[in-house]
């Protein structure tokens, strides 16, 4: 009895650290940028045409919709709450990164999958974090790792091999996180009411931190990102 | 149980290798007092490069290449833990004492004693938050475990040979010479462009070349490196029979430099080419190169650092075989776009216009205006031309009849370029060369990587050796040593006959 008590002390502590706060407001909005929208450049795929070669790749660092959305920002509500660790998911598929830009709460597994069936490397580029860089040959289909993502910061990836797969992992112990999509748009909902200070990040354009009032129901956060 | 085991059998794993990497030089305890004695060390010695702060920028830097270890970042490349963690401070220890061969860090173990390179390893370590983190998370760094080299059978290092065209030759190429698809297009995490190693030329390896140095770096990586760790997917057993089959690839020493090249002479047909058999008659003269930093822009980075040389002659003409290392045969078919330089590869060889006949040669980067010299130079995809120079960048095609003398042809094959050059002997004309078998006529070489972005003065050059074609040994050569030695002989026996007649006659 009494253990079992402890134990859900212990879960009541953890909840209250780590689930996101249950608010009832929603921040939605859609990050533009002034860079003119056009078909992104292709890649040029050098090796492992086979494989790498079957789907046309293009740079995935600068996609702007036909409105000026921007694809693949991160917007992150800070001191919404505690991120809660557990496991994040990338592949190498196609030669190249799924997803392009992630987030991922400090201290997760990331699970790192070869849908390719030739040889990868992952290679990662943190600071703060431990940078790992092992083989991924085609056997190797899924690897787990459980260390090098326990601080927050934004952090690149690489394939060695295929010089021209890149990703990024915004790894944050914020639980407000939202990747915004093919036109911009994000939405982060169950907020609490308050003033935060929320920060957008994009791998071409920087950051850009600003002031935001957060009431019960829907708010707009709108940001225009040039560099 | 076995949980409490496997602590203990990796302590002594650990203990094992720290035995076996650095004898003279067990852990100390790094205190903070160790510290503060380690900063003036640290500052006297080691800040001209790695900086006051620590962040490898000091006043040398920018004219190191590899950079100087930026100690903020913590990136350490040999630091006997797996890809990405913090170094052993063994590790730390070794490096400062022994140096990095390839690098610009000297050991110190000469000036140092073995007391201050543990204070400056532990004023250096201070330079980074990751290891006070790694205290206050009450982690210990796990060293990587390499034990001792297992005996290999023919099979295992076949077995080891494919597992390395499997895991390694994207980037270190089929024959190892770093000349892999993927070899091009890499980058050192700070930004700097960087090479796989060609895994031939052991004395370029950084980090050793025995066979556990092998095995440590294909199983862990090299941090701040595309070179990835492989222990998440090949088994030790593996690794160590990869590390088997580099083992009969590497070669350990650096060839001696030849002074002269020793052309000999062959009857017959000429040469059918790069690969006739009697190339093996001539010896190989091993010449090194180096960035050419003497005019113009200068270029520290150099990727092909020497050239094996060797020359055959007959009656008319001369035959010149070059043969050095290059890890992409430029232009590329395919150029990537992180690094689209895309020049043609090049190869130079450099002539005196008239074999001198003092102690003076012309300048040996290009010759000058009062003595200029002739390059016969082969570009990769473009023409053979005979060149007149009278400087670096004073360089113009040869006119008349020796505009057309010289031919050559080249193949490339896994990292390898092998270039025929064949001239007369004679002079074509005005401003040329005859080349005359007995005497030492001076010879430089330049080459270009044009992947690398070499062209004009941004090369790869050799200072002046010698070219002696040797003379065929006329055949008194050895006749007159045959008929001393019957003469002596017969004097002898004559004398043994003339004393012992003498003592017979005195009995």
């Amino acid at each position: 009895m009494n253990t079992l008590s402890r134990y859900a002390g212990a879960v009541c502590a953890l909840a209250l650290l780590y689930t996101a706060p249950a608010g009832a407001a929603t921040v939605k909005g859609v990050i533009s940028t002034p860079k003119k929208a056009g078909a992104p450049e292709a890649i040029k795929v050098t090796k492992d045409h086979a494989i790498c070669g079957v789907k046309p790749l293009s740079k995935e660092e600068m996609l702007v919709s036909a409105s000026g959305g921007l694809k693949n920002a991160v917007v992150i509500i800070q001191g919404a709450g505690k991120a809660a660790p557990g496991k994040g998911g990338i592949a190498q598929q196609g030669c190249r990164f799924e997803p392009h830009v992630m987030t991922l709460a400090a201290k997760s597994k990331l699970e790192i999958k070869n849908n390719d069936g030739l040889s990868h490397n992952f290679h990662s580029f943190g600071f703060e974090n431990d940078p790992v860089n092992f083989s991924q040959p085609g056997e190797m289909k899924v690897k787990v790792v459980d260390k090098g993502f326990e601080y927050p910061e934004v952090i690149k990836i690489q394939c060695d091999i295929h010089e021209w797969m890149n990703a990024w992992i915004v790894v944050s112990d914020e639980s407000a996180v939202a990747v915004t999509g093919a036109d911009g748009s994000f939405s982060i909902a169950n907020l609490k009411p308050g003033t935060y200070t929320a920060k957008v990040w994009h791998e071409k354009l920087g950051e850009v931190t600003q002031k935001l009032t957060v009431k019960d129901g829907d708010n707009t956060l709108n940001v225009a990102m040039s560099k | 149980m076995m949980l409490s085991i496997a602590p203990l059998l990796q302590a002594l794993m650990a203990l094992f290798v720290l035995a076996a990497a650095s004898p003279a030089s067990a852990q100390q305890a790094l205190t903070p007092e160790r510290a503060a004695k380690g900063k003036p060390v640290y500052e006297k010695r080691c800040a001209g490069c790695h900086g006051l702060t620590g962040a490898g920028d000091g006043p040398a830097a920018d004219r190191l290449r590899p950079r100087p270890r930026d100690f903020k970042t913590a990136f350490y490349k040999f630091g006997d833990t797996v890809f990405g963690k913090l170094p052993m401070d063994t590790a730390m220890f070794r490096a400062i004492s022994e140096g990095l061969p390839g690098s610009s860090m000297p050991g110190w173990k000469d000036t140092l004693r073995e007391e201050e390179i543990w204070d400056v390893v532990a004023y250096i370590k201070d330079f980074s938050r990751k290891f006070a983190r790694l205290k206050e998370r009450g982690e210990k760094l796990e060293p990587l475990v390499i034990g001792t080299a297992p005996k290999l059978s023919e099979a295992d290092i076949q077995e080891g040979k494919e597992l390395f065209l499997k895991n390694c030759e994207k980037c270190h190429g089929k024959a190892g010479r770093g000349s892999g698809p993927s070899a091009v297009a890499l980058k050192h995490d700070l930004g700097d462009r960087i090479w796989p190693r060609n895994l031939t030329k052991g004395w370029t390896f950084r980090n050793g070349n025995a066979i556990e140095n092998i095995y440590r770096t294909a199983a862990g990586g090299i941090t701040g490196t595309p070179m990835p760790s492989h222990l998440e997917s090949l088994k030790p057993e593996q690794v160590w029979k990869i590390a088997g089959y580099v083992d009969t690839i590497v070669q350990r020493e650096q060839p001696k430099t030849s002074e002269v090249i020793i052309g000999k002479p062959i009857e017959g047909a000429p040469p059918a080419g790069i690969d006739d058999a009697r190339w093996a008659e001539a010896p190989a003269a091993h010449i090194p190169l180096a960035g050419q930093i003497i005019e113009g822009e200068r270029w520290f980075t150099p990727t092909v650092d020497s050239v094996q040389v060797r020359a055959l002659y007959d009656s008319t003409m001369i035959y010149l075989l070059a043969e050095w290392d290059d890890p992409s045969a430029s232009p590329l078919t395919e150029p990537n776009d992180k690094f689209p330089e895309n020049e043609p590869d090049a190869f130079a060889v450099q002539l005196p216009t008239v074999i001198p006949t003092g102690m003076e040669k012309p300048y040996f980067l290009g010759g000058g205006n009062k003595s200029p010299v002739i390059q016969w130079k082969w570009t990769n995809g473009g023409a053979v031309e005979t060149l007149s120079a009278k400087g670096i960048l004073k360089v113009d095609p040869i006119a008349g009849p020796a505009a057309n003398a010289l031919s050559a042809n080249a193949t490339y094959v896994d990292g390898q370029w092998r270039a025929m050059f064949t001239r007369p002997l004679t002079a074509s004309g005005d401003g040329d060369l005859t080349i005359e078998p007995g005497k030492y006529i001076p010879i430089a070489f330049s080459a270009w990587d044009g992947n690398n972005g070499e062209t004009a003065e941004k090369r790869a050059i050799s200072i002046w050796y010698w070219l002696l074609l040797e003379p065929p040994t006329p055949l008194t050569v050895y006749l007159w040593p045959a008929i001393i030695g019957f003469l002596i002989a017969g004097g002898e026996v004559w004398l043994v006959r003339k004393v012992n007649q003498h003592a017979h006659r005195k009995e």
